[in-house]
């Protein structure tokens, strides 16, 4: 169910008329189920993948912590399993309910096999010291978690590059291709239960004996499908402990909806087809018509997905859960890693905290130092979809990162002239980046790169115009953001006086308005 | 009163204030909007560009009623497209004694390429029949009506793939409720394995005029619009309170949009048309019909598939193997203009004019095959004295026909 549908339309005011009326207990057993209806309703095979991730990274946390799972909690675990892959995998849920297919039976059976082991297993686990034990328990949340993420998102992407490689040397390969259909937000709740599991290995946090608010945090549906991604220590706590919710909250909380739904609906939505008019042109485009499209894809990529994270931080507030702010006015950015501290908070302080600094960080030497950002923006990439344009866009961010840190470039200019030149470079490289991020192939990024650098005698424009909700959004979309910015304060509209902020609202409804009545587009962030 | 109560309270007064404000607001813009884009007293005179974007989300009655007038004289050019009795006066000749009349049978993509044929070869002279967008059961349907009216040699048939979903409604109104023309056609289903006919309710232009003056008669209209027509939705049909306001027409427009995504969804997905919905079984059986109707008429049939965007060459596969194996003979746009590169449409939607030429020029090749074809079939059957003429595009020739025309596959690279 997407944020911008009718269905939610509905399903939100259901799901927060039974919050208010159930005491924690209930709640949380509601929001579970309203999460699992939330992402279910785009296919509900896609359900078992989580319900096996949480029962897995639950398990492995208490192995690792305490070396045990309680006898009742392992009969518990094993019948959740059970019953969700006969439930989610082997019912019919499209046709004849009861009509399971091949497939399923094998996923049940599969299943069964491998409850039936772990119970085998678990006394040798229970053997093991206490050192060997955790170690074995982080490798087997890890290769759990990255098997599936890797099986679902890279598995005929990597089966592909290997059959070009190998035709390149002039051999024939056979196709393994599988027709494989990505699980919606797989990327994000992989990495959020990931960061779990390590966290209690570190020792940062202790794990939880609660399996339904565990699968609640897995699963909490504003932010399951895409981001931002929670880590535990900052989400647990909320599911487990009671709730207050202000009028203030939910006022707020209204808010980052209406402005998640102007940014989405009114501006990014309204913006694809002008993108969608160059790059998927198909034919030699001038290069006007290559900045024009980058551009307005820099503005379309930040409001769907940032718009998204305004959403679900409101939606989340609604309930009295307060979320980690994703976005802070990236194109303000003055130097690559301002940018970083903007852009996908939730995304690039995980590849920090769980890559970036295990590798080392900025220890060390200058090229150890260059050698970490690169693999960190390079994996960075490949999370964000199984293509090379992906890592071509990695290793893109990666060289920036490492260009500034080599120029010393690493705090902005004083005066505001040379800040405001420093903020308009930076954000012509960030385009060429989202030129990379949006391209559909490598001849496309060969071909539009040329053109930019030699292709100057055709100037004419072939873009598509964008709609008039696009127009208007944009600007109040403009005006909203240096109002932001330039008072340092996200809460800056409650100050102003009623009748302005009662405008800005309506303009924002208005906006909406224009932009509902365009076709409806997924968010981009969906298909990571 | 403890300070934070006191605070809290400011704050919620604030809030409402705001929330008051912005109601009164909207309530400004919808009254302004309204009067500045107002629409036009005159429906025959095309509306400016915002007015026609405030008024999309107006109701399909309010629209019909405002742009079906009392004649043709006042009555919007959409709503006169697709009648039979539109006022057209359409040759029944070829316009010179060497020329060739064409008639096409379709909607404005049909016609483009048509059009295109026709300055391409001036010996051709065309007599065209399209409705907006419309379905390939308007055009057997108008074909059945129209085939004695005329002495084409060439029948053009335009199927478009994104009306193939449209072969389970009855009216243009409720697939195009922003602009609807108001023409009706048969809803065509397959049933026992045999092709069945619903008749419209309603034939003619004069006809609708009179169904719209009378209450009783356009409620029972709507009645058999909803019984048979697959894409009908009562809040984007019906006229009300909603009407009026700018703001309630952006949120019906919306919710129409989306209505409509969610039917097509039913029909056609991105990997192609859902086989359970049976349009693709009623498509080929209609072409199937059809192009044996041409035949029986001593004409050459001329499919048109016309691969628009969003619907990848599915089209194409799944009625090219049966026009294959009928040696009917087609055109398939998706091999030299993919659906899948936008730079082949233009912002409207229509190929743009080289894809036409291309089309065009396929087009041309086939006809110049049919008349080797006919000199050829002249001479087998002078000398087999069969008395048959034309026999070439009639039965057991079929495969002769399927060799020759075969050729003129776009995806053969042997064509121009």
């Amino acid at each position: 169910m997407a944020f911008n549908s009718i269905e939610f339309l509905i399903f939100l005011p259901v799901v927060y008329s039974l919050y208010r009326l159930l005491n924690l207990r209930w709640q949380n057993l509601m929001l579970l189920t309203a999460s699992y209806l939330f992402y279910g309703w785009w296919d509900e095979r896609f359900l078992f993948l989580i319900v096996l991730s949480t029962a897995i990274d639950y398990g492995s946390a208490l192995m690792i912590e305490e070396g045990k799972v309680p006898r009742r909690a392992r009969l518990g675990l094993s019948v959740w399993v059970l019953l969700s892959a006969i439930g989610f995998v082997g019912l019919n849920w499209q046709g004849d309910l009861l009509a399971i297919t091949p497939q399923g039976w094998w996923v049940c059976l599969g299943m069964a096999v491998v409850v039936g082991l772990a119970h085998l297993l678990y006394p040798m686990f229970c053997r093991l010291s206490p050192s060997k034990r955790r170690g074995v328990f982080l490798f087997i949340s890890m290769a759990a978690n990255l098997t599936m993420l890797g099986f679902f998102k890279y598995f005929n992407f990597f089966i592909d590059s290997a059959e070009q490689m190998v035709s390149t040397l002039g051999v024939t390969a056979s196709s393994l291709r599988l027709n494989i259909v990505l699980p919606v937000g797989i990327s994000f709740y992989t990495f959020q239960t990931m960061s779990y599991t390590i966290d209690v290995y570190q020792r940062k946090m202790k794990p939880t004996h609660r399996f339904l608010d565990f699968a609640l945090f897995v699963s909490f549906f504003p932010q399951l499908v895409a981001g931002p991604i929670e880590r535990a220590s900052h989400l647990l706590p909320r599911i487990l402990n009671p709730r207050t919710i202000t009028f203030d909250q939910s006022m707020r909380g209204l808010f980052l909806i209406l402005l998640g739904l102007f940014k989405k609906v009114g501006v990014a939505d309204s913006l694809a087809g002008s993108v969608d008019s160059i790059f998927l042109a198909g034919s030699p485009v001038g290069p006007l018509d290559i900045m024009a499209a980058t551009a307005l894809f820099a503005v379309q990529i930040y409001c769907d997905f940032s718009g998204y994270s305004d959403i679900a931080r409101g939606t989340s507030k609604l309930l009295g859960i307060d979320l980690m702010v994703n976005f802070r006015i990236p194109y303000a950015s003055a130097t690559p890693s301002e940018f970083w501290e903007r852009w996908h908070i939730s995304l690039s302080s995980w590849l920090r905290d769980y890559l970036y600094i295990p590798l080392g960080g900025s220890r060390g030497k200058p090229s150890m130092v260059y050698r970490n950002l690169m693999l960190t923006m390079l994996l960075g990439g490949l999370w964000h979809g199984a293509a090379w344009n992906f890592v071509l866009w990695g290793a893109y961010q990666g060289a920036i990162l490492c260009i500034y840190r080599a120029l010393g470039i690493t705090q902005t200019f004083q005066s505001r002239l040379g800040k405001t030149l420093q903020i308009g470079f930076f954000f012509v490289l960030t385009c060429y980046g989202w030129l990379l991020f949006r391209a559909v192939s490598f001849a496309q990024i060969l071909d539009f790169t040329q053109t930019l650098a030699m292709g100057w005698g055709d100037l004419s424009l072939s873009i598509h115009k964008p709609t008039l909700a696009g127009i208007v959004g944009l600007m109040v979309l403009l005006f909203y953001e240096l109002c932001e910015h330039g008072s340092g304060n996200t809460l800056f509209y409650r100050r102003l006086p009623s009748v302005v902020r009662g405008g800005l609202y309506a303009v924002m409804v208005f906006v909406i308005l224009l932009g509902t009545s365009n076709a409806p587009v997924q968010f981009i962030y969906f298909q990571f | 009163m403890p300070r934070s109560n006191l605070s809290t309270s400011s704050s919620k007064r604030r809030a409402l204030s705001a929330l008051a404000w912005m109601v009164l607001w909207l309530i400004v813009f919808d009254i302004a909007i309204g009067v500045l884009f107002a629409r036009q007293a005159d429906p025959t005179v095309r509306p400016g560009v915002l007015s026609q974007y405030f008024d999309y989300g107006r109701s399909i009655a309010g629209k019909v009623r405002f742009m079906v007038g009392e004649t043709d004289q006042t009555t919007a050019s959409v709503c006169i497209a697709g009648w039979p009795d539109d006022g057209v006066d359409r040759p029944t000749e070829a316009a010179s004694k060497d020329g060739t009349l064409v008639a096409v049978y379709g909607q404005s993509f049909a016609q483009r390429a048509s059009q295109t044929w026709a300055r391409q070869n001036p010996k051709l002279t065309l007599r065209i029949i399209a409705g907006p967008g419309a379905p390939l059961s308007y055009a057997y349907d108008r074909y059945l009506q129209d085939r004695h009216n005329h002495h084409a040699k060439i029948v053009v048939v335009g199927v478009l793939a994104s009306a193939i979903p449209h072969l389970d409604t009855i009216t243009a109104m409720t697939w195009n409720f922003e602009r609807p023309p108001t023409y009706m056609y048969p809803r065509y289903q397959i049933r026992n394995n045999q092709l069945t006919q619903f008749e419209p309710p309603i034939r003619t232009l004069a006809q609708f005029r009179e169904v719209l003056k009378a209450p009783l008669q356009w409620d029972d209209l709507l009645q058999k619009i909803q019984e048979h027509d697959g894409f009908y939705d009562s809040f984007v049909f019906h006229d009300n309170l909603v009407d009026r306001s700018v703001i309630g027409r952006l949120i019906r427009r919306a919710w129409g949009q989306r209505q409509q995504h969610r039917v097509n969804a039913r029909y056609h997905t991105a990997q192609g048309y859902r086989p359970e919905t049976g349009v693709i079984q009623t498509a080929q059986a209609l072409l199937t019909e059809f192009a044996q109707a041409i035949r029986n008429d001593d004409r050459t049939p001329i499919i048109l598939l016309l691969n628009d965007r969003g619907f990848d060459d599915h089209l194409y596969q799944e009625v090219a193997p049966l026009l294959r194996q009928k040696g009917i003979p087609f055109v398939s746009t998706h091999a030299y203009a993919p659906a899948k590169v936008l730079s082949n449409f233009l912002p409207d939607g229509h190929f743009i004019p080289s894809v036409d030429e291309i089309t065009a020029q396929k087009m041309q090749a086939i006809y110049e095959a049919s008349q080797a074809q006919t000199a050829y079939a002249t001479v087998t059957s002078y000398e087999h004295d069969t008395g048959h003429d034309h026999s070439v595009f009639r039965g057991t020739d079929a495969d002769l026909s399927h060799r020759q025309f075969g050729a003129y596959e776009p995806d053969d690279p042997s064509v121009p």
